[in-house]
């Protein structure tokens, strides 16, 4: 590779210029601002003022010239600088040789959908002659045996389904020490030898043949870099919401992530997914102790990825942001609740970081940025609320009887102009990025696919309502976010809803706080500045709205091409193939997961070829929980229990006895008429014959 | 088809449920086994039934899923902070 490690003072010079520009005009907002603010406020809270003002200015300043760094590089044909324009594909590509694991943790995630896109990259990769040297882990945190039983059958049957040459694991770990991170630390000590790199994916990623196969030739290329990350697009949306979304992402998100890669070059971050890690410098250097400090700050790190590339970074390794790689794909979270929870994780997540930038030492300083950046992303909301109450105070202390915001009019003749013009660079900031990724849309030629240059301009007049809509309702809840992070109240950390489907009465009561919250601060604003209460409506406007917007984008378009994307007209292979995954025949209307896999006589005979059964204190504790579920039926168990049943295969064995001796008082004889009905309706082949996938629904749960 | 607790129903609900074929030839065999097993003292109970079952029908043997490549112990470096 040409230039090897000369990317330093590129980046310096760039970092140097962001922060001159982000500088310049923060100092010009704040000498715009102060103009506009009355002189009787008292000077401490014009200083407050003006302090938030300034961090929330400069804010929203590094996201407009990241976009603007992001338009030049664009439109001067990409970085030279990045790993991509340095290593180029000579010709077809060579066969793999590298030994790679691509990796997927989940833990109770709808299984179908998930590992349906696992199976699309396999076949993708084996289309390709590609999938010899990788081999693919399914590695589950999952602990509800409904969910297990259900991802170890659907794996059993892709391996079936792709013949012998395939390489899938199922691993599902019985104790879920520190969550996603725990999950492949536990992968790395086991089988972490055996491969030079890991492909990490997401339970919704999607990678193409193309995509893994660049990667792994960009790792081999250049030995310094130890985490390579993609820029995902968003594909495969279907509500509103995830509409939006995907085009927010696919029309601007460009514009940030080149500008994004070209400023951190060698020093960007890690996004949890959709990369691949050099595995032996990641193992070496990049564990996660558990946290010391007092609430929030104690227990297992939450947001990994972040600290796992300041750690690769720290040991010397470069960490690359690479968006010119095409074939990344995850899906956005359906509706606006899910959307809102995920957060929820992550603001706790990156709120956790503000400990380790005070107590992990040598951490590089574009590193450092990267965490102080992921802080403030959740920070800013109570920040923009402490702005927006301060601003009311502020005004109520100006000479005129009706208060005017500062920063928005003011009194006086000259503060009036200062705050027309501070409106206009304030506008020019937050809709700028969106102007430049239309203007570079146009000049690439790409609005057709787009629908067209007026449609694209219409959808992005669509997104940019939708998004000042949801501005106010996003700022609201990630400071309740906030305040139950630093309180540590507890927040779960399961798998997001990648399902979609609102009612309106669910929405409403994920909403209540929020509207309590907005009607008893309009009534508290109405009751002491009445004055002030327009100013304050179209900030609560859309939050009182808020529970029948969500339900409203939570529902799909009546068109599939409503906000369209490329994607819409050019289906990635990848996106065809999980697209037509079809799904493991399963009627929950009848029997679960569990029952079946009790009930089954096929798994009963394998049992009897098992492990050594369990002994002692042990097997007497199994014959008590096989008693309870015997009598009492699956629902008198715990997820533990029914899961301690399914990995003692004495056990099993005991209840599936039971169960088919059950008598008519036994919840079983009821389980028993639901599988009759089952096998009623699916006429079994002979055993001689080949067996159609469906009919081997319910029996080969635990083969 | 029934789900009473007759032993005759409860055995062929079970070779459906192993994917065994249920068709006039089966259900003469398992008729006649019943029948020698009924004359029996003391006569099986249906629970016991099932039981014997494995050994008077060719049942689908199960597939063994693959199991996960041998394991290459290592241990994970945890920076100081």
């Amino acid at each position: 590779m040409n230039n090897a490690g000369s990317w330093r003072p590129i980046a310096f010079r760039r970092r140097f210029l962001l922060v001159l520009l982000v500088a310049a005009q923060t100092l010009a907002g704040i000498f715009l601002f102060a103009q506009t603010v009355p002189d009787q406020a008292g000077s401490g809270t014009i200083a407050l003022l003006l302090i938030v003002f300034g961090v929330l200015f400069a804010w929203i300043g590094v996201g407009f010239w990241t976009a603007v760094f992001g338009f030049v590089v664009l439109r001067f044909g990409g970085d030279p600088w990045s790993l991509s324009s340095r290593v180029r594909p000579n010709g077809a590509p060579e066969p793999l040789s590298a030994p790679t694991a691509v990796v997927m943790p989940i833990c109770h995630e709808p299984v179908q959908h998930t590992l349906g896109g696992l199976k699309a990259i396999i076949q993708d990769l084996e289309q390709q002659g590609q999938a010899g040297a990788v081999d693919f882990y399914v590695l589950s945190d999952s602990r509800d045996p409904d969910i297990w039983l259900e991802e170890q059958a659907t794996c059993e049957q892709i391996r079936r389904e792709l013949g012998p040459g395939q390489q899938l694991f199922y691993r599902r770990r019985n104790i879920n020490l520190n969550y996603k991170s725990g999950n492949i630390a536990d992968f790395l000590r086991r089988w972490g030898r055996r491969y030079r790199y890991m492909v990490v994916l997401d339970a919704d990623s999607l990678l193409s043949a193309h995509c893994i196969t660049r990667l792994i030739q960009l790792m081999e290329a250049r030995p310094e870099a130890g985490i390579i990350q993609t820029t995902p697009r968003l594909a495969r949306a279907e509500t509103r919401f995830a509409r939006l979304q995907q085009f927010a992402n696919r029309c601007y998100g460009r514009l940030y992530s080149a500008g994004l890669a070209a400023i951190q070059l060698g020093e960007a971050t890690y996004w949890g997914h959709n990369a691949i890690i050099r595995v032996a410098p990641f193992m070496a250097h990049c564990g996660l102790r558990k946290l010391r400090g007092p609430g929030l700050f104690r227990g297992p790190v939450l947001s990994h990825d972040f600290i796992e590339a300041a750690l690769m970074g720290r040991a010397g390794y470069e960490v690359w942001l690479e968006p010119a790689i095409a074939g990344s794909f995850e899906e956005s979270p359906p509706t606006l609740e899910d959307d809102l929870i995920r957060d929820r994780r992550w603001c706790r997540g990156n709120l956790q970081h503000l400990w380790l930038l005070v107590t992990m030492g040598k951490i590089r300083m574009a590193h450092r940025m990267a965490l102080l950046t992921g802080i403030l992303s959740y920070l800013a909301s109570p920040l923009w609320l402490l702005f927006l109450g301060l601003s009311g105070y502020v005004a109520l202390a100006g000479p005129t009887p009706e208060p005017a915001l500062p920063g928005v009019m003011a009194a006086n003749e000259a503060g009036s102009g200062a705050g027309s013009l501070l409106v206009a660079v304030t506008a020019l900031l937050l809709f700028g990025p969106r102007l430049l990724a239309v203007a570079d849309h146009g000049l690439a030629r790409r609005t057709l696919a787009f629908g067209g240059l007026f449609r694209l301009y219409g959808n992005t007049l669509i997104e940019t309502l939708a998004a000042l809509a949801l501005a106010p309702i996003r700022m609201l809840i990630h400071t309740l976010h906030v305040v139950r992070a630093l309180l540590n109240l507890k927040v779960g950390w399961q798998g997001q809803n990648r399902a979609g489907g609102l009612s309106p009465d669910l929405s409403l009561h994920n909403f209540g706080l929020l509207l309590f919250s907005a009607a008893a601060g309009l009534a508290l604003i109405h009751w002491q500045a009445p004055t002030l209460t327009p100013w304050a409506l179209p900030v609560l406007a859309p939050v009182f709205l808020a529970p029948a917007l969500a339900c409203w984008l939570g529902r799909k378009p009546g068109t599939d091409t409503w906000l369209q994307v490329p994607e819409d007209g050019q289906i990635t292979r990848v996106i065809e193939l999980a697209d037509s995954t079809s799904p493991l025949h399963h009627d929950p209307g009848r029997l679960s997961w569990f029952e079946q896999m009790v009930l089954s006589p096929v798994f009963a005979r394998a049992s009897q070829s098992g492990a050594q059964p369990a002994t002692g204190k042990k097997a007497r504790a199994l014959e008590r929980l096989v008693d309870r579920c015997a009598t009492e039926g699956k629902q008198a168990l715990t997820h533990r229990e029914l899961t301690l049943i399914c990995n003692h295969p004495e056990a099993l064995e005991a209840l599936h006895w039971r169960a088919w001796h059950a008598t008519p008082e036994s919840p079983w004889r009821a389980v028993l008429g639901c599988m009759a009905q089952s096998v009623e309706s699916a006429s079994p082949a002979a055993v001689s014959l080949p067996r159609r996938r469906e009919e081997l629904a319910w029996v080969e749960v635990a083969s | 088809m029934d789900t009473s607790d007759e032993p005759f129903d409860r055995a062929l609900l079970y070779l459906r449920a192993a994917g065994h074929d249920t068709g006039p030839e089966t259900r003469a065999q398992l008729y006649s086994m019943l029948q020698a097993r009924g004359a029996e003292k003391p006569a099986l109970s249906p629970g016991q039934l099932l039981e014997h079952m494995p050994l008077w029908f060719a049942l689908p043997e199960p597939r063994v899923g693959r199991h996960l490549p041998p394991i290459t112990r290592a241990s994970i470096g945890y920076p100081r902070e």
